[in-house]
Order: C-alpha cells, then structure tokens, then sequence
C-alpha cells in the first residue's frame, strides 16, 4: 500500500469519507477484473462491483490496516457480493469456489460474444478442484500474493502455495490432452 | 497481468524443486493460462456513474441519517420528481449500459449531487465583466428612518415580509423621505492577514439543465394537444402542489438547480376568513412572539423532516432585518392602534463551501431561508435551497496591502454626494475574515455566479453614531476581479479651488 493510499485510508477513517475517491479510482479496474472473471457477464460484474464498493465506503471505518491490506479486504468484499450474488434465490444453490461449473446454461446466449475461447476455458479449469482454481486465479491473473490471498481465502500461505503447486502439477500430468486445448481452442 | 512469469515459476520450485525438470512442459501451460485472462476492463460510463452513487452515498454517510438535500427532496416531495429522475436515468443511460441490479441505485441517485471538481488554472477565464454590488449599500440613514432597513443579513424577499413593509402603520405612502447626502470614508488601522499569490474561485455547475420531455410523455396525455408533437422539447423546472392543511407549494427548477418552498395559500387558515372574528383570530398577538432560540428550533425541526441536509451550512441566525415589531409614529404610548407585528421570523442559515462562508457582494451571509410562521408556529417559506455542485480553479491572488487599503478608501466615494455642504463622515473598519463572494457575469446568455474569495471588513464604528445598512466592506482577493473593480467609474469630485465660468453666477 502507497503512503497516499494510506493518507486516503486514515482520512476515511478519520471521518472524511470524500477520500475514498481516490481509493475508488486506484482499485475500480481490479475489482471489475475480479468479478468479471468469475461471472463473466458484464451488467452481473458491473452490478456486484456496484455493491461491491457500497459496501466498502459504509463499512471503511470498520478496515483494520493492521490485518492486511485495503486491496485484499476488497477482495473479500468482492467475494462475499459474489457468494450472495450465486446464493440468491433466483439462482440455485452454489458455492463460490463451484462457480467454473456451473453449466453454460447459466449464462446469457446474448454473452456469446465473450468468444470461445473463454467459455473453453471455463471449461478448462473445471478440471481443477474448485479452491485450486481460485487460488491459481488470484495469483496468476489477479497478480495477488499469498500472504493477500490467504486473507481472503482463510487459508494459510503455505497451504495456498502447496494448492498451486499442486494444481500446476495436476494440470502438466493432464497433458497432452489440456495443453493441446489451450493451445489450440477454437479446434476442439 | 501484473504477475511475471519467472517469478511464479521461481514460486513453484522453490516449493517443488522436481518441477523444475518439467519446465518445458509447465511453460506453456502457464503462459497460456496467463494470456488467457478473459477480464475486461470496466467501461468509463460505468466508472463514472458508480462515482457519481458513491460520492452521493459519501454525503449521506457523513451526515447521517440526514441525505443530501436534493435526494431527500426527491423522496420527500413526491413520486412525481423520483419517476421523474428514473425517467432521466432510462433516458440517459448509454446504449450499452447495464439495466440489471443497480437500476435501483440509479433511481436514487440525486440529480445534483454535491461536489466540487477540480479544474486547471484559470480555468473560467479573466474575472471579468462581473455585476457589480448594487448601489446604496453604502448608503446610511440616519437612525429613526432606518426602522425596518435592516442591517442584518440580506435574504431574498418573502411574502409575509412583504406585507408586513406595505402595512407598516409607521410609513405613509405619500410621503417622500429626505435623502441626506453623506460621504463616507472607510478606514482600516490594523494590519492584513497574509496574503496569497493564488486563490481558489468557485463556479458553480449548472451543467444538468433539464431532461427530455420523451421521458414523461408516456406517463400521461393533456388530451388538448400532443406535447411530443414539439421537437426538441425538455423539461426543466417542475411545480408541486400539497393539497393538504398547511401544505406547500414546491417550486424545483433544473435550470439552475434550486427548488423554493411555499405556502399552500389555500390550505392555510387565513386564506379562510371570511369575517373579522377570522381575522382577528389569525392576527398575531404580542403572546404568540416566539423567542429566536424557539423559531430556530422550529426551522431545524423542518429541516429535519425534510432531509434537508444543513450540514454545508454554519449554525442558524434569526434575520434582524426580520424583526417581528414595527413601531407606529411616537413610539408605542402614542400609538392610537396597536403597533403592527410581522407574522414571521427569518432563520437563515449561511451556505459553506469548502468549508468557508459565502457572502454576497454587500458582505452579507447567503444561505437557506426559512420564514416562520409565529402564530402556527410551522415554516411558511423556505427559500436559497441550491445545488452545491462547484467547478473549482486557481487564479492570481492579490499580495499587495496597499491595493487592499486603497481599494478599502474608494468604497465610500461612489454613492456619496459632493459640495461643500455635504458632510464627512468616517466609518472604522474591524479585523477582516476570509469569505467566499458571490459575483454574477453574464456569459453566452446565462448568468454564471462565480465565488470569489474576499477580505470582509466589518464596520465596527461610524462617526456621530449613525446606522448603516453596510455591515461589512468587501474586498475581492482575485486580481483580475480586484483590478476591474477598480476600474469601477466614481463621480468626479468637486474641485472648489476651481473658479465657475465667467457666465455662470454663483448663487
């Protein structure tokens, strides 16, 4: 965390709420990002990132710097708008980390447009067990570390780093079979 | 991407150092998945409508449970204003923008939300051709003419004060006062406060004017003419009415942003009377008098009601200007009729932006207005509700003191008269305090209202004890502005060394 982003935090927390502005501008994009991948459709992203940010600028008073950073608490934030967002009585029953497989039915036909290769992606990664996959998300393509992942999983770093491990071993024992498909998608 | 692909793989051997031999197969696999990201970033009508909820919500929060004003106008005043914004959201909305789970964020979302945007430097170009302050205010009457002048803060005008000047049993209407001519000089001994090389001047926003009148037209049909047939037509101010006891009138122009409150006429009690007994009942008696802390409660208890957000304004005053008691010719022993009460009182509660005061140009505090009914103790007329949405720029600060004390010497000269019977009078000014004033220009046929921050003097002391309708001077600290003021025309003074022309005879 930036000693700016920092000044903005202790401002926020001090009551002056305009700052968290500057806290919106500086994370909108990663957290649109995270909800974006899990959802893939774009007005559900936009909806949770909605509430997502809501829900931050209510509760800011209650971060706790001293627990991690403000990026990995938003995450969590993300994350419980997502869980709420599959757990909603319009939809069936789900957990977070079986998101990846639920069928395409569950998304929009008007989402097609998302290309191929995203939803042969999706399909990809069903192959992994469900933490494996959001783990390796986060760290792969949110660019979060362990010690930021591990807040917002509830895991230890070295239980995640193992999950990795073991995931990148699993997906390397799956070849030729998974290596050929994210090579060659469109073909498959 | 923000993770490099060497550092994951440094990751994973350090755990698994027997990866390490498959590296060849890992490769791919990974910088694949990498690349294979399927997030896009937010588009920036998205990014931009959220900001606009959140820093909509931040008000709200940092005034709870109060809301912004304008939001709870929304919801207090009608459904009416609200389908009317969630009209103004649908039609608003870009083609693309999403109609799922925050419609109902966007319903809320006040149309003028308050804020203040930062712009580069000088960035509503020179400060000039502004209005200048209106003539008189330098004007004093002597004390026994000034009965009902004021001197207190200027506020717009309201009914029931109105009424209460042309009833004043004190003045007759045929009667022409005497207008003695004085000039006044103003002083300052003490010493400024420092001075910056810029300042900060405030525009505020009337961007968000009115909305197309499509958005309402399939809401209801006048059945005489087809309003859609007109092109091009927009809706820009909006009328309530609360038929109801005691209810109110709401005046909302989008135009400029602000929205009035008045009295229902005929849904209250005096509009009623048909008889003198009515009358009578309804006159005001001296007992029914509330004292200022009891009518300030009153306005803050409407305020309250109302969501009106008070939090950008500074702690409430009675008006003086308001006073509730006109005194008939001689005083009240000679008064052959009972002296005349005004059935209200004036809370005003004056405007901060960015924290300071607002005045206008005659160094009056600006702000909301709210006129109190004494006899049914309720607010009547609540007027100056505005959007709070300023545009924010730096221009040249005034650094010179004496350009401050010379400007300060030739404020007393415009109104003044000449001659050698004219009297001097000299006005002490007291230690300056920094305030936003209210300047108007009038650009591309609509009328900009600027803030400009300025030294406010205030009179401290007149010679022979006179009254003054001036309580402070002002004095602009933006140059540009200082400089045209200056540039101000003032009567040319009198030269009485000068000799009249041979064919002009001195009476």
């Amino acid at each position: 965390m930036d000693s700016s982003e920092h000044a903005h935090l202790d401002a926020c927390q001090a009551g002056d709420i305009s700052h968290f502005d500057a806290l919106y501008t500086a994370h909108i994009d990663s957290v649109y990002r995270f909800l974006y991948r899990r959802t893939l459709v774009k007005e559900v992203a936009e909806d949770l990132t909605s509430i997502t940010f809501m829900k931050a600028l209510e509760s800011i008073r209650s971060f706790n710097p001293s627990k991690g950073e403000f990026r990995s608490w938003l995450y969590r934030i993300a994350r419980n708008a997502l869980i709420d967002h599959y757990r909603s009585p319009a939809r069936k029953t789900v957990s977070i980390e079986n998101v990846w497989d639920l069928s395409s039915n569950d998304f929009p036909q008007d989402d097609a447009s998302r290309s191929l290769e995203s939803a042969k992606l999706h399909q990809a990664l069903q192959s992994l067990k469900p933490l494996q996959r959001e783990v390796l998300m986060l760290r792969l393509w949110e660019g979060l570390s362990y010690k930021e992942i591990s807040r917002i999983t509830k895991k230890s770093e070295g239980s995640l780093k193992v999950l990795v491990s073991r995931a990148v071993s699993d997906l390397r024992t799956q070849m030729p079979a998974f290596l050929l498909f994210l090579l060659f998608p469109r073909f498959l | 991407m923000t993770l490099n692909l060497a550092t994951f793989l440094a990751e994973l051997y350090e755990l698994d150092p027997t990866l390490k031999t498959h590296e060849a197969e890992l490769l791919p696999i990974i910088e694949t998945l990498m690349k294979s990201d399927p997030a896009v970033s937010p588009d920036q009508t998205f990014i931009n409508m959220l900001r606009v909820q959140l820093r909509e919500r931040s008000v709200s929060l940092s005034h709870s449970p109060s809301m912004s004003l304008f939001q709870k106008l929304v919801y207090a005043f009608g459904g009416a204003i609200t389908a009317a914004v969630v009209a103004l959201v649908i039609v608003f909305r870009p083609v693309g923008q999403p109609s799922g789970l925050n419609n109902h964020q966007e319903s809320r979302k006040p149309l003028f939300p308050p804020m203040i945007e930062e712009e580069g430097k000088k960035a509503f170009g020179p400060l000039t051709n502004v209005q200048p302050a209106t003539p008189g205010h330098e004007v004093a009457l002597e004390r026994t003419q000034s009965v009902g002048a004021g001197g207190g803060m200027q506020t717009a005008p309201s009914p029931s004060s109105n009424r209460a000047a042309v009833g004043a049993p004190s003045m007759d209407a045929k009667m022409i006062a005497p207008y003695p001519l004085t000039n006044y000089t103003y002083v300052y001994n003490g010493t400024l406060p420092a001075l910056s090389e810029s300042v900060s001047v405030f525009k505020r926003d009337t961007s968000m004017t009115s909305f197309p009148f499509n958005a309402l037209a399939g809401s209801f049909s006048l059945g005489s003419v087809n309003l859609s047939s007109f092109k091009g037509l927009n809706v820009d101010s909006m009328n309530f009415t609360q038929n109801v006891p005691f209810g109110y009138q709401i005046y909302v122009s989008l135009r400029d942003g602000s929205v009035g409150i008045n009295q229902f006429w005929e849904q209250w009690p005096q509009s009623k009377c048909q008889t003198d007994a009515c009358f009578e009942s309804e006159r005001l008696k001296s007992g029914d008098v509330l004292s200022d802390d009891a009518v300030i409660a009153i306005a803050k208890t409407f305020a309250k009601d109302h969501g009106i957000d008070l939090s950008r304004y500074g702690d409430p005053l009675v008006d003086s200007s308001s006073t509730n008691m006109v005194l008939p010719m001689g005083g009240m022993e000679a008064a052959s009729m009972p002296a005349f009460l005004s059935d209200s009182k004036r809370v005003v509660f004056p405007q901060l932006v960015d924290g300071k005061p607002t005045y206008d140009q005659s160094g009056m505090q600006t702000g909301i207005s709210m006129n109190v009914n004494l006899k049914h103790k309720r607010v009547s007329d609540v007027w100056g509700l505005s959007m709070q949405t300023y545009k924010k720029s730096s221009y040249t600060g005034v650094t010179d003191p004496a350009r401050i004390t010379k400007f300060i010497s030739q404020v007393g000269s415009m109104y003044g008269g000449d001659g050698a019977d004219v009297p001097n009078v000299t006005i002490t000014l007291g230690e300056p305090t920094m305030g936003l004033v209210t300047y108007y220009r009038y650009v591309k046929n609509t009328n900009e209202e600027l803030l400009v921050p300025s030294l406010l003097f205030p009179v401290e002391k007149a010679e022979g004890d006179q009254a003054l309708y001036r309580t402070r001077v002002v004095v602009p600290l933006a140059q540009d502005l200082l400089d045209e003021q200056f540039a101000q025309p003032v009567p040319m003074p009198l030269d009485t060394s000068v000799s009249p022309p041979p064919n002009v005879k001195a009476e």
